[in-house]
């Protein structure tokens, strides 16, 4: 006889929400892609930049500390020149703290958001086999989709899995930058003055985090065997490049066909970081005339531009769309 | 007895291929067996009902409600499928454990639920600790039943569960299901082997080229069919002498000889039936078994499909 015979009744207990439930995907997921050593490697890599970061803030607030050693020690290592324009530099942000702050956390953040992007395109090589792939190759996602969940909470919570991988790569170091180098200035007020900055930061890294996700998801229903998933992620980011490059050189939107170009050109209409120098220009002719005499290969003088915020985010908001729609038809059991 | 599943004017296409066709039943409590060859529409009609798949036309409800993408029905259905579905590289617990929160068994629970499943199924505790991918077919079937029952569902739905199964693993399985219906379980199942079948379900439904050909208990089915010529096998010494006697006798509307029997088809079974233990006493030869195929449920969906 079997033991169901004795005391088997169905469940009457409370059952979990649904936003639990999603989160039971989301926290499998994580483990499961966690497994990988070359992904813990690449967050090794991104929270060491962002400890050098910390540092080159808390250097920074040190500036503004009356006779600090450290400041004292380096200046006299550099020579006279270097020791004026680190005085010159103490004395811009004494006196504008509202722009040199600011403009020195979009500088920074401007430039490691783009090394962070590196580090999700990797990051997502990595576990996009371990997203859909996995159970559409399995065909586990019939018993998921068995369960008591619609389409809708699984792919959200498969998303749950690359939004928050990415997020703790790439946007809460930046955070975390923000947050224990202001911590470390002996001016609290640097808080205030970061804040800005911070969101851009924030905005930026989040449109980021949301594509990476979207597209990771995307790429990785279309394998149809996990071990293709990450060939057709690198594939998918050289022809979606080679396509923007060749079709911009005939029409000006042409160039927002790659998520990577419509990113880059939101990030850069979002810092603007030749308004910041500009605006550092007008109130200290010293930075005139120093901008003035680098190289043009500096990376100072080559910032371009940005073309708008609207055409490149509507192109992004394109490619979310057809992320989601080739998602929602490949999530199925047949 | 109150309908669990009613399905009326449902019809399934992948593209230009049928998968089920305007077919209406309705489908009470239970152990309900559903029958057909490959290709018939089995798995179509239970994807459909564990809302895997959205029916093309037509309606089909469980429990009153819509399963396609509605959670609320789900949560009431097990379903374990034909195929393996298992990731090989998991543990048995593990796997239970994340399908019980997925079912939205509170964390304190899902885990000593998985283990409660998994001592129902019959899955010795010595292979717990082992990666599914190591299990025998046979012990990867009983980990896709206990998910099922994980959540202690009102209706269970198996396709083609005894498949990979020994003898014994069959018989422990089809003693499960039994307990389950007992408890009150609602059982949907599929299977290729009918005599399985027609121990264990109290109702069918027969599927032939995604249309249903009839449902209800076996012999419902059988009463609906007319002009039944039944079939009789004796087992018998002389067959020919059998065959002689029964046939002079006006119960036979034809017969086969095989060498140590006959096989008898019926003009009027109400009458042989009343007459063929005196009729067979009178001849020579030695009667050694006589058994009736019409009955069993190969025959009678081998009628329904002629």
């Amino acid at each position: 006889m079997s033991s169901i015979s004795h005391g088997y009744q169905h469940w009457t207990g409370e059952s979990t929400g649904i936003w639990q439930r999603r989160w039971t995907i989301t926290g499998y997921g994580l483990r499961l892609c966690w497994q990988s050593r070359f992904l813990k490697i690449l967050f090794a890599v991104a929270w060491v930049g962002a400890l050098f970061l910390m540092g080159f803030f808390f250097l920074v607030g040190q500036l503004l500390t009356p006779d600090s050693s450290l400041v004292t020690t380096i200046t006299e290592n550099l020579g006279k020149q270097a020791q004026s324009v680190i005085n010159g530099f103490s004395a811009w942000i004494l006196l504008y703290p509202e722009v040199s702050v600011d403009g020195l956390y979009r500088l920074v953040f401007s430039w490691a958001s783009q090394l962070y992007s590196m580090l999700a395109f990797f990051a997502v090589a990595l576990f996009v086999p371990k997203l859909i792939a996995h159970d559409l190759a399995s065909n586990a996602i019939l018993i998921y989709s068995s369960k008591a969940l619609s389409r809708f909470d699984y792919i959200l919570g498969k998303f749950g899995i690359a939004f928050t991988l990415l997020s703790l790569l790439c946007l809460a170091p930046l955070i975390a930058v923000w947050f224990v180098g202001n911590l470390l200035s002996p001016d609290w007020g640097f808080f205030y003055h970061g804040f800005p900055a911070l969101l851009r930061a924030v905005t930026v890294g989040l449109l980021a985090v949301t594509t990476y996700s979207l597209l990771a998801m995307a790429v990785s229903s279309l394998a149809k065997r996990t071990s293709s998933a990450t060939a057709f992620w690198i594939l998918a980011w050289i022809i979606s490049g080679m396509i923007a490059n060749t079709t911009g050189r005939f029409v000006s939107w042409g160039r927002f066909l790659s998520p990577a170009t419509c990113l880059d050109h939101i990030s850069r209409h979002l810092y603007d970081l030749s308004g910041v120098l500009d605006k550092a220009k007008a109130m200290l002719p010293f930075f005139q005339s120093t901008l003035d005499r680098l190289p043009r290969r500096n990376p100072l003088n080559v910032i371009p531009a940005s073309d708008g915020l609207w055409l490149p985010l509507i192109f992004l908001l394109a490619f979310w769309a057809l992320c989601f729609f080739a998602i929602s038809k490949r999530v199925q059991t047949e | 007895m109150s309908a669990i599943i009613q399905a009326s004017e449902l019809s399934c296409f992948y593209g230009v291929i049928l998968g089920l066709n305007n077919v209406s039943f309705t489908l009470g409590e239970g152990i309900t067996g559903i029958v057909g060859p490959n290709g018939a529409g089995k798995s179509t009609l239970i994807k459909v009902i564990t809302g895997q798949v959205r029916p093309s036309s037509g309606q089909l409800t469980v429990f009153g409600e819509t399963p396609w993408n509605n959670p609320s029905v789900l949560s009431r259905i097990g379903y374990c499928p034909e195929h393996e579905h298992v990731h090989a590289d998991l543990r048995p617990l593990d796997w239970l454990e994340s399908l019980a929160l997925l079912s939205g068994l509170p964390r304190s629970q899902a885990r000593a639920r998985g283990e409660e499943v998994l001592t129902e199924v019959g899955l010795a505790t010595q292979h717990w600790k082992k990666r599914i991918g190591t299990y025998s077919k046979g012990m990867r079937q009983r980990v896709k039943l206990a998910q099922a029952l994980l959540h202690r569902p009102r209706l269970l739905i198996l396709d083609e569960p005894m498949n990979g199964l020994d003898p014994m693993g069959r018989h422990e399985i089809s003693d499960i299901l039994r307990s389950l219906q007992r408890a009150g379980t609602h059982i949907l199942i599929s299977s290729h082997i009918l005599d399985e079948l027609q121990s264990l379900c109290g109702a069918f439904l027969m599927l032939n080229w995604g249309r249903a050909l009839a449902s209800g208990s076996q012999a419902a089915i059988r009463s609906e069919i007319q002009h039944w010529p039944e079939q009789v096998v004796v087992r018998t010494s002389r067959p020919e002498v059998v065959a002689a006697t029964l046939g002079q006798a006006g119960l036979l509307r034809g017969y086969l000889l095989e060498t140590d029997r006959v096989l008898l088809w019926l003009r009027d079974p109400a009458a042989f039936y009343a007459t063929w233990t005196t009729t067979l006493a009178g001849c020579d030869a030695d009667i050694l078994d006589v058994q009736s195929k019409s009955t069993s449920l190969t025959s009678v969906f081998e009628k329904i499909t002629e």
